[in-house]
């Protein structure tokens, strides 16, 4: 289980889920595969997971994500759960970087989204399969060699209510200053956040980094 | 620099025949940040320098395996006094909160240096354990500090296993994990408010959360953040009231007053965003912990420009942690000052909690106080008595003291205040030593309660700026008193208990009757409730075998009573029945409840 842990959650791996020869079984190795089951919250998830020591890969909506065998699965049949297997590759993401070409629709079309527009890449966020399809239409998909970190920006907005129900939602918000303007959000955001920011009629300025 | 300073300190020191051992360490010097290992040294330095009072503990350990230490306060600090209330602080959740950590830091200062001065002070610390932790994130801090590009970094260091680090640890904790987006909490790895692949993920969250609950009488919780001066209260995730809303309201208005009055720095009370998973949420839902967070100075971004408000101008850093002690010591002698309460039963007194949950039973019955009492003692529907509280005062007068009297229908889980609760009066009085009776005048309610007994429970608050109420339960409060009351004088057969469940989680309940209160040949039984709901799979995997409420839901509980055979008419006896309700949460599961006193034996009196 462990050596299935770092191997799925290594950095080093990266290449190897992405080589065209991985496959559902390589990612499932041994016994243990990825299932799913539905739970009603998080609590419910914390106490699988304390009770029961099933170590969650993912928790996402109503679905506690683990890897698990026909033993463990029991065990949980016989608590009212229906385990369903899983393809790690639709469910895992990673973040890569990418030569910036082509047009950006043709990405988002693809599953991926752009975290940050570099002058020469992109750093991109993905399921194991919609990166590895980047790959198959041409793309030099590579690790990220920086983590990659936030823009710190300024959106200007009439009335503090859109903070809450427009720009929260979106940025990682540090604070928000009273201007002649309306209000000043201070914040940190990924660049497919201030895109949709601006979609939104929202005037976001990014501030240069000292 | 500060060496030498110390050098020469210590010469003049020696000069004037004064021996430096006496005097303790020198005062931390904040006008600058501490790096970690400085911080962390400055912790130790502290602890050795008071050993009778001071005593470094460790929570648990950061995912990079640094130790999250803190420092306990307390007059018999290699004792666990499991007497004695709780009180916690913690800083830096986050990162880049540098300011955070060393408000906890000069916290402990404070405490330590004016214990042996300030008798008011050591008074209530004598009564509590107090907890420092200044670094949560012990991890996130050492690689904030590590270099120029780094300052701003905000989570600790998780391996996400993708080409990103970190989870956002003020949106791990199990309330209400998983909801939004953004500020919100995030479920995108990279960003700054990752709530973690599952809630509870972090070892940093699990040792907060495991290290609180261990605690025998946990009352508040401060975790202090930056920036933008705000004191924020539960709920983060949502922009309604929480259960105990007016209580704590009152203790974060009355905590912005103290922090103004230093400086003038008015912190707001609300913050632009919801928040899910966040640690006072958590902890107010859990245990009924109050539980506050102060985001400090500096109100905008100034400062560093890589990490504009993180990191402000190290003038900033003296004003912000002067300020916000007042609103910290105001916490603790709340906690620690039995200054005003209310008996909760005949042998109480006045030491929190009153009344623990055995397993069976409350080892008091804590809803039959005897400072709450009415004239006529036999309350006829419709009719107006008086309604007397008594309220003790250990102190000094207690100028603009105010004393609140509600009734409610009783249930188990019951607290005050409570948004079902009527308001019998409010009064606002000075409170001399001793004792002072405040009275009422009570139209006792007609008809029945809301499952058709007559039966109600009174509930009594008295606060003061100096002595208010931490929580909303009657046991760990002795701000707040409640009795029991039957319109008629007693019931011959039958009776019943509601279970009202407003935990906001599900929870499993026990209603038992206190045999001890019994009198000889009486027969009490608790039938099983008959469920037609599926098995609840929280239940199933703690291994609850008993009932289980839902949330929001009510459930009466018949009681049968059984006279003995030469029962005679007119004979009456009181009963005790305990209720007590255990979320279905992980940790440690705190029971919250309480119960009845049913005088049984003879019929209702006729107006």
């Amino acid at each position: 289980m462990r050596r299935l842990t770092t191997l799925l959650i290594g950095p080093l791996a990266f290449f190897c889920l992405l080589g065209t020869s991985t496959t559902f079984a390589q990612v499932s190795k041994g016994d243990q595969r990825l299932y799913r089951i539905e739970i009603e919250d998080a609590d419910e998830a914390a106490l699988i997971a304390q009770q029961l020591k099933i170590k969650p890969v993912l928790v996402r909506d109503r679905w506690f994500y683990y890897y698990g065998n026909d033993e463990l699965n029991r065990r949980l049949n016989s608590l009212g759960y229906k385990p369903s297997p899983q393809n790690p590759d639709e469910i895992l993401t990673r973040v890569a970087r990418i030569g910036r070409k082509g047009q950006e629709e043709r990405l988002r079309e693809l599953g991926v989204t752009i975290l940050l527009r570099e002058r020469t890449y992109w750093i991109v966020n993905g399921t194991i399969r919609a990166l590895r399809s980047l790959r198959n239409v041409g793309y030099a998909v590579a690790d990220v060699r920086v983590e990659p970190r936030p823009r710190l920006v300024h959106v200007t907005v009439k009335e503090e209510s859109v903070v809450k129900t427009d720009v929260a939602t979106r940025i990682d918000i540090h604070t928000v200053q009273r201007t002649r303007e309306g209000y000043l959000v201070v914040g940190g955001a990924f660049d497919y956040a201030i895109d949709e920011l601006r979609a939104a009629g929202f005037k976001v300025e990014i501030v240069p980094n000292p | 620099m500060r060496i030498g300073h110390l050098i020469v300190a210590t010469a003049l020191l020696v000069l004037m025949g004064i021996s430096t051992s006496t005097l303790g360490n020198p005062p931390i010097d904040f006008s600058n940040f501490h790096t970690p290992t400085q911080l962390d040294t400055e912790l130790t330095n502290l602890a050795a320098a008071h050993p009778t009072i001071a005593q470094i503990f460790t929570i648990g350990t950061s995912v990079e395996g640094r130790s999250i230490r803190g420092i306990k306060i307390s007059d018999n600090v290699a004792t666990n006094e499991s007497s004695e209330g709780d009180v916690v602080f913690v800083g830096l959740h986050h990162a880049r909160e540098w300011i955070s950590a060393e408000m906890a830091l000069y916290l402990a200062e404070y405490l330590l240096t004016n214990y042996a001065t300030d008798p008011a002070l050591q008074a209530c610390m004598n009564n509590l354990q107090i907890w420092i932790i200044p670094v949560v994130n012990p991890d996130g801090y050492a690689y904030s500090a590590s270099t120029a590009p780094r300052r701003c970094w905000r989570k600790n260091r998780r391996n996400n296993g993708d080409g990103t680090f970190g989870v956002d640890l003020n949106r791990n904790y199990s309330y209400q994990w998983g909801f939004g987006s953004g500020a919100e909490g995030s479920n995108i790895t990279s960003e700054d408010t990752y709530r973690g692949p599952s809630p509870f993920s972090e070892p940093e969250t699990i040792a907060v959360r495991d290290f609180v609950q261990a605690l025998q009488n946990p009352t508040t919780l401060l975790t202090y953040h930056s920036y933008s001066e705000l004191f924020l209260r539960p709920w983060s995730y949502t922009n309604t009231d929480p259960p105990g809303e007016p209580a704590l309201r009152f203790l974060a208005q009355d905590s912005i007053a103290r922090i103004a009055a230093v400086h003038g720095h008015t912190y707001a009370e609300t913050i632009w965003y919801n928040a899910y998973g966040e640690t006072t949420d958590y902890f107010w839902n859990q245990a009924r912990i109050s539980g506050f967070t102060p985001e400090l100075r500096p109100s905008s971004a100034i400062g560093n420009p890589s990490c504009p408000g993180f990191d402000p101008p190290a003038s900033t850093i003296i004003p912000t942690l002067e300020e916000n002690v007042p609103a910290a010591l105001a916490l603790i002698k709340d906690a620690g000052c039995k200054t005003l309460w209310i008996k909760d039963h005949n042998t109480d007194t006045g030491a929190e909690p009153s009344a623990v949950w055995t397993g069976t039973n409350w080892s008091h019955a804590f809803w039959v106080s005897p400072d709450i009492w009415t004239v006529p003692a036999t309350l006829i529907e419709g009719a107006t008595v008086t309604l007397n509280v008594r309220v003790h005062n250990d102190g000094g007068p207690m100028n603009g003291s105010k004393v609140a009297a509600y009734y409610t229908d009783p249930r188990i889980s019951l607290e005050f205040p409570n948004p079902g609760a009527t308001l019998i009066g409010e009064q606002t009085v000075n409170l001399p030593s001793g004792d002072t009776t405040v009275t009422f005048s009570w139209v006792v309610p007609t008809g029945t309660n809301s499952w058709g007994e007559r039966h109600w429970c009174v509930g009594a608050i008295v606060s003061h700026p100096d002595d208010r109420p931490l929580t909303t339960q009657i046991q760990r409060s002795n701000n707040i008193g409640g009795r029991n009351f039957q319109t008629t004088e007693a019931v011959t057969q039958g009776l019943s208990v509601a279970i009202e469940n407003f935990l906001n989680v599900p929870a499993e309940y026990i209603v038992t009757i206190d045999r001890r209160s019994l009198p000889r040949g009486w027969e009490v039984v608790v039938p099983p409730l008959r469920h037609h709901k599926k098995p609840n799979r929280k239940a199933l995997l703690l291994g609850v075998k008993g009932n289980v409420i839902d949330p929001g839901e009510t459930i009466i509980q018949p009681i049968r009573l059984i006279p003995p055979k030469d029962y005679k008419p007119g004979e009456t006896t009181d009963i005790h029945v305990n209720g007590v309700l255990i979320p279905l949460v992980p940790g440690k599961r705190a029971p919250v409840g309480n119960g009845y006193t049913f005088r049984v034996g003879s019929e209702q009196p006729q107006r």
